[in-house]
């Protein structure tokens, strides 16, 4: 089976060497244990390896993913990629993306050169939407259900970034089902934050089935050695 | 086990033992088959050296057979306490002896490992218990406290009183032996160890709840984290390299009240304290901030269900609140000089008890 490295080898490890090329992975975990952060390794690696990559921000205004790149090392590198056109990225509000939200998929399923697609974060935008009528429900659902169709096309390597809301284990809308992977950070305050990463599902794929621990320094998420 | 006898003891009477954990609480309730609910009882995780230490601090001050004879009747009572929960009435014949391998088995879960092999028990004059040995009796280089439960396990299932003695606790296995002919040693006072009456609902129904509760951590946060984990080489629960027993709330009390009676609770006091300030000075490891501090050792007890601990520090005075605390009928002495230590260890301070209920400790310094 043919694997992308998701950009931390050590994750890479976890799962034989990367994700099954063309699948969708989410990333869940609750606030600022590091998910976009993950999704930056993602989108640098597919970089070097001189795929295009899209990266598109449904939470943030440009200049604090700006700020979120610029704390790393590598920020010049990512710059650089993002002036050459291997880096896309797109940041909407709610509003604007439930209007195109089909049309920007239908642009990135269209161009060819695309290889990777972050969307940060999924979930929520959904969970903005959600009415309490049955008619609105299947609505969301069927947006759920073609946003996946254009993504599983052309073998597009895909990575949701799925925010943990406000303490809810559920993540809604059945997309943990929908998912081929599932990667979940978390995290535990005892004074000082321990954070572990734990991958509970990756199909295709005989994945480690124990926990790592891991911290965020200007690499970005690096894993901790267990010894 | 046949399977009729089987499907009455494991399906119809203690089908599920089940382990309810949120942050500060831990709850164990057997329940049988069909659904009626049976008994809950508080579990909190206490460290084993604390009982190490104090077991050898007794031994220094009178001696190791005095010694013993106490820790004997210390497991005796533990046990008795364990079966006034569970079993109000007699078991009948046929059941007694899978009764015994599902309490063994069922103690081996708590770490107690002593008794995988029962030879014996069709009439009681004799009974053979060999197991692997815990880590308890290894480094007690004794066998009494063992022997004590032993005792009271068999003398509730067979209904008359059988003393046990352990042949031999050190090498990897245990070996007991037990008879109702062997001379008597202790008869607990069934009326001082039952339950009370509020005890299902001082412990469970009165439980505050509360939003902000989630940020502190339960047994099984701790458990995804690694910070605890069953280590099933030793066969036992561990806190990081420190040996946890899970136990029913009373058992400290217990432990105090026989000190007590043998006029040692100044000792258990000393010796309790310092221990968990050894144990908290360890586990606290090399944090320099006092607040990390504290709320490491908040999410320690929460974790080890002793319920939520929410420290103030005023005026020279430390006073613990504490949310949701595990309440045995022998108050609440035997942990608070457990939260003692480890806020001495965090405050690097002697911190002196001024009062303590089970919901707020105070403590001053000077």
């Amino acid at each position: 089976m043919e694997r992308e490295s998701f950009g931390i080898k050590e994750i890479d490890s976890m799962v034989e060497g990367g994700l099954p090329k063309g699948s969708v992975i989410g990333i869940s975990g609750p606030p600022g244990v590091g998910k976009s952060i993950f999704a930056l390794h993602f989108l640098l690696e597919g970089a070097r390896k001189g795929q295009k990559s899209v990266y598109i921000n449904l939470e943030e205004p440009r200049r604090n993913v700006d700020n979120m790149i610029k704390e790393f090392d590598f920020s010049k590198e990512f710059l650089e990629f993002e002036k050459k056109g291997l880096i896309v990225i797109r940041c909407f509000n709610y509003s604007e993306y439930e209007k195109i939200s089909l049309e920007v998929l239908e642009k990135v399923y269209g161009d060819n050169k695309i290889e990777r697609v972050v969307i940060d974060s999924f979930n929520c935008f959904f969970d903005s939407l959600e009415c309490n009528c049955f008619e609105g429900t299947v609505n969301i659902r069927k947006l759920i259900n073609s946003s996946f169709v254009y993504l599983r096309k052309n073998n597009l390597n895909t990575l949701l970034v799925l925010e943990k809301n406000g303490g809810k284990e559920n993540l809604g809308h059945n997309i943990p089902y929908l998912v081929d992977g599932m990667i979940n950070l978390d995290y535990l305050d005892l004074g000082t934050i321990e954070r572990r990463v734990f991958i509970p599902k990756m199909r295709w794929t005989n994945q480690f089935k124990d926990s790592r621990g891991y911290s965020i320094g200007k690499k970005g998420i690096e894993l901790l050695s267990e010894d | 086990m046949g399977d009729f006898k089987k499907f009455v003891f494991e399906d119809f009477i203690f089908s599920r033992n089940l382990v309810l954990d949120k942050p500060g609480i831990i709850a164990g309730n057997l329940v049988n088959k069909f659904g009626k609910r049976g008994v809950q009882t508080r579990i909190v995780y206490l460290f084993e050296n604390i009982f190490l230490d104090l077991y050898y601090n007794t031994k220094k001050e009178i001696g190791k057979e005095k010694t013993d004879i106490l820790w004997y009747k210390i497991g005796k009572d533990f046990a008795t306490r364990y079966f006034l929960f569970y079993a109000k009435e007699k078991f009948s014949t046929s059941l007694q002896k899978p009764a015994l391998k599902y309490i063994f088995h069922f103690l081996s879960g708590a770490g107690l490992t002593f008794a995988e092999e029962i030879i014996g028990g069709s009439n009681e004059n004799y009974f053979s218990v060999k197991g692997k040995n815990s880590l308890m009796v290894q480094k007690m280089n004794s066998g009494y406290f063992c022997s004590g439960i032993l005792s009271g396990i068999l003398s509730f299932v067979y209904d008359k009183n059988i003393e046990a003695n352990c042949k031999d606790s050190f090498s990897e296995t245990n070996n007991f032996v037990a008879s109702k002919n062997f001379k008597n040693i202790y008869l607990p006072n069934k009326k001082d160890l039952e339950i009370s009456e509020d005890y299902s609902n001082l412990n469970f129904n009165k439980m505050v709840n509360v939003e902000f509760f989630k940020k502190f951590s339960s047994l099984s946060d701790m458990m995804k984290f690694k910070k605890i984990c069953f280590n099933k080489k030793e066969n036992n629960w561990m806190f990081e390299d420190l040996a946890l027993l899970p136990a029913e709330v009373g058992l400290m009390g217990i432990i105090l009240n026989n000190y007590s009676n043998e006029n040692l609770s100044k000792l258990f006091f000393n010796s309790c304290l310092k221990s968990s300030e050894k144990i908290f000075k360890k586990i606290l490891g090399d944090k320099k901030n006092k607040k990390e501090k504290i709320n490491y050792i908040a999410n320690v007890f929460s974790s080890l269900g002793f319920g939520i601990p929410m420290v103030i520090e005023k005026e020279k005075k430390v006073i613990v609140k504490i949310f949701n605390p595990p309440i045995s009928k022998y108050g609440s002495l035997d942990k608070t000089v457990i939260f003692n230590g480890a806020f001495n260890a965090a405050f690097e301070k002697k911190l002196n008890l001024v009062g303590s209920t089970p919901f707020k400790i105070v403590y001053s310094y000077d």
